[in-house]
């Protein structure tokens, strides 16, 4: 399979997108191309099969019977044979360690419409993860002292934006009430409205990932995005990070789309039926429109693994605005240790108090 | 007759023997008064040599009076007018005097201050009393009522002869270390229950891996287009609850100073 690396023009070393500078960066010269200049020098490159190939003959890419979902793909700067999952579309030779990027992973129905940048570096997000642990009275001393660094990758990952619109119709019961005193009785008046609210909501590239192997939740708790730093697709943007096509179809992810997107048009209709004491659901009729436009986005994450006790932990970073999460383990030890301390100190000062309001008669 | 009066003497001294109850010279009357029979001859006994001894040591009169009935009077103005009747009373004034009246047929008692006992006693502490009576004449012990009552007013005349004011724990029998032992025990649940909530919370910040709540960050411009809003009235619900009348205490009872025969008292009431 066809495979390229962007070669510096002054020195054919490698170069990869600096996330700083939003610059292609030589790693061993240090010069600095701007990604439309690069395109242009290398826009023959892209569409050029191998050199060694016949005219006419396209070579297939060849799948390992025993290995169903992986491709084997040729480093073109070493020559190596490198299996990767099928959905790879660029990562670093584990050989020559050279960016390699396979454009026809990313032609056609799986050209992006977007690329959003990195704009965090790989040093960033080790200090984002460093800053992470801060503050974490239950992490295990030995989790953060002992570095278990096992990965750190950084990964465009395959979205799809949806744009769509929910209709919403709800019927509440809603209540006022009032209490005031008439001679001897108490009376407590409660009035009963039926109070509708329809409306309809749009919603624009609402984001969920199109990649199986990665958890829709993970991606989810990185968000948002700011969309206004999206750029129209280019491959240079993918040299220096691994990147992976979608495996997932719009349709297969849906659900999820619609459940959030009905939970917000929910949410904004109940804001409308206000200045009640309070407000009984009895009835609901929510529609998402299922035709509205969707686009293909690479987005940018950096993956952070690391394993402690056997057990692997991942920690994920957005790549635009450097939000950091992940889950820490906890020290039951220094958890209770702390519920102890913390009820000393607040009973010490709670049992003077009783005492002495109890001594000066006041209780 | 005239043999009748030649062996009063004897009479009387038969008569004291049998009660044993050591009458003085500075004795009227008995300071436990019990018409219904209530106590048995050692535990009258026992109370009336406690009450002795408090007005030896503090001028100051303490008396239990079982009563029959009140004949329709208010349970207070009856013991005030039984104080009247037979002066009870000690100190400077000879009006020192507390009184708790129990009425077993009425299942009413009360607790009642004349002359300076008014200021010693005051409405709260009176509280107190009926508080540590009660749990006893609801189990139909009575005798253990009125002792803890007369301890009580000693405890509580210990400390006014000390120059200070009498405390709820005082009427309780309560110690400093009990109570601080029992502050610290009642702040624990809070405590453990707050130190929980807070590990909970920090707990809580160690997993950031959460699904979106909606999708609020993607609404377009412009927000909910809103093409229905109707707010029909349907009806009214009314609720009317009788309140209930405080007299002032539990168990129905009555609290605070009042009048009687040109002299003023204070008392507090309950009915168990």
């Amino acid at each position: 399979m066809a495979a390229v690396n962007y070669k510096c023009p002054n020195c054919s070393a490698g170069l990869t997108f600096d996330s700083k500078t939003q610059r292609m960066v030589c790693e061993f010269c240090d010069s600095s191309y701007t990604v439309e200049e690069l395109e242009q020098l290398y826009k023959e490159e892209i569409q050029k099969e191998k050199t060694d190939t016949w005219e006419g003959f396209h070579p297939q890419e060849w799948q390992m019977q025993d290995s169903p979902g992986m491709a084997l793909w040729q480093c073109p700067s070493c020559g190596a044979e490198i299996l990767a999952d099928e959905n790879t579309g660029a990562m670093r030779c584990p050989y020559c360690d050279n960016p390699t990027i396979l454009p026809k992973k990313f032609e056609g129905i799986f050209k992006p419409d977007y690329i959003l940048p990195f704009k965090v570096d790989k040093k960033q997000a080790l200090k984002a993860l460093k800053d992470l642990y801060k503050g974490k009275k239950f992490l295990p001393s030995a989790f953060s002292n002992e570095n278990h660094l096992e990965e750190i990758t950084g990964m465009y990952v395959p979205f799809w934006l949806f744009d769509t619109e929910v209709f919403g119709d709800f019927v509440f019961d809603g209540t006022h009430t009032q209490h005031y005193t008439e001679g001897d009785y108490d009376v407590t008046k409660i009035s009963h409205f039926k109070v509708r609210r329809a409306g309809k909501l749009r919603f624009t590239q609402v984001p969920v990932d199109g990649s199986k192997a990665i958890d829709d939740v993970l991606m989810e708790s990185i968000e948002p995005f700011h969309y206004k730093e999206l750029e129209p697709f280019v491959h240079s943007y993918l040299s220096g990070y691994v990147a992976n096509k979608y495996d997932q179809e719009p349709d297969e992810l849906t659900d999820r789309v619609y459940e959030r997107v009905k939970d917000s048009t929910r949410r904004e209709i109940e804001k409308t039926a206000f200045g009640y004491d309070t407000l009984l659901p009895l009835s609901s009729y929510m529609k998402a429109d299922k035709t509205g436009r969707v686009r293909y986005a690479l987005m940018p994450v950096w993956f952070l693994n690391t394993r402690w006790k056997d057990e692997k932990y991942t920690f994920v970073m957005n790549g635009q605005t450097g939000k950091m999460c992940g889950n820490l383990p906890c020290d039951n030890g220094k958890y209770w240790k702390y519920v102890l301390k913390m009820t000393g100190i607040i009973s010490i000062p709670l049992t003077i108090l009783l005492t002495m309001l109890t001594i000066l008669g006041v209780l | 007759m005239k043999r009748l009066y030649k062996y009063l003497p004897v009479f009387l001294a038969a008569g004291s023997i049998f009660f044993s109850c050591p009458v003085t010279a500075q004795e009227r009357y008995e300071r436990l008064v019990d018409e219904v029979g209530v106590l048995t001859q050692d535990e009258a006994q026992e109370l009336q040599l406690l009450m002795d001894d408090i007005y030896e040591t503090y001028d100051f009169e303490s008396v239990v009076y079982v009563a029959d009935s009140t004949e329709g009077m208010e349970v207070r103005e009856y013991a005030a007018q039984f104080m009247q009747r037979y002066d009870y009373g000690g100190g400077e004034s000879g009006r020192d005097a507390l009184c708790v009246i129990h009425v077993p047929f009425q299942r009413e008692f009360a607790v009642v201050a004349r002359g300076k006992a008014q200021e010693i006693f005051d409405t709260d502490i009176q509280e107190e009393f009926l508080d540590i009576m009660e749990p006893y004449l609801k189990d139909d012990d009575f005798y253990s009522a009125y002792l803890t009552s007369q301890q009580a007013v000693e405890r509580s005349m210990v400390r006014y002869a000390q120059g200070k004011a009498i405390r709820p724990m005082d009427v309780q029998g309560l110690s400093t270390v009990f109570v601080l032992a029992r502050s610290f025990l009642i702040s624990l649940i809070p405590s453990v229950l707050l130190a929980f909530l807070m590990g909970g919370v920090r707990r809580h910040q160690m997993k950031s891996i959460r699904p979106q709540e909606g999708a609020r960050a993607y609404m377009s411009d412009g927000g909910l287009e809103l093409l229905r809003k109707d707010d029909i009235y349907i009806r009214t619900e009314v609720r009317r609850v009788k309140r209930e009348k405080n007299d002032g205490n539990k168990g129905g009872g009555s609290s605070g100073s009042f009048t009687s025969g040109g002299e003023s008292f204070s008392g507090s009431s309950r009915s168990y």
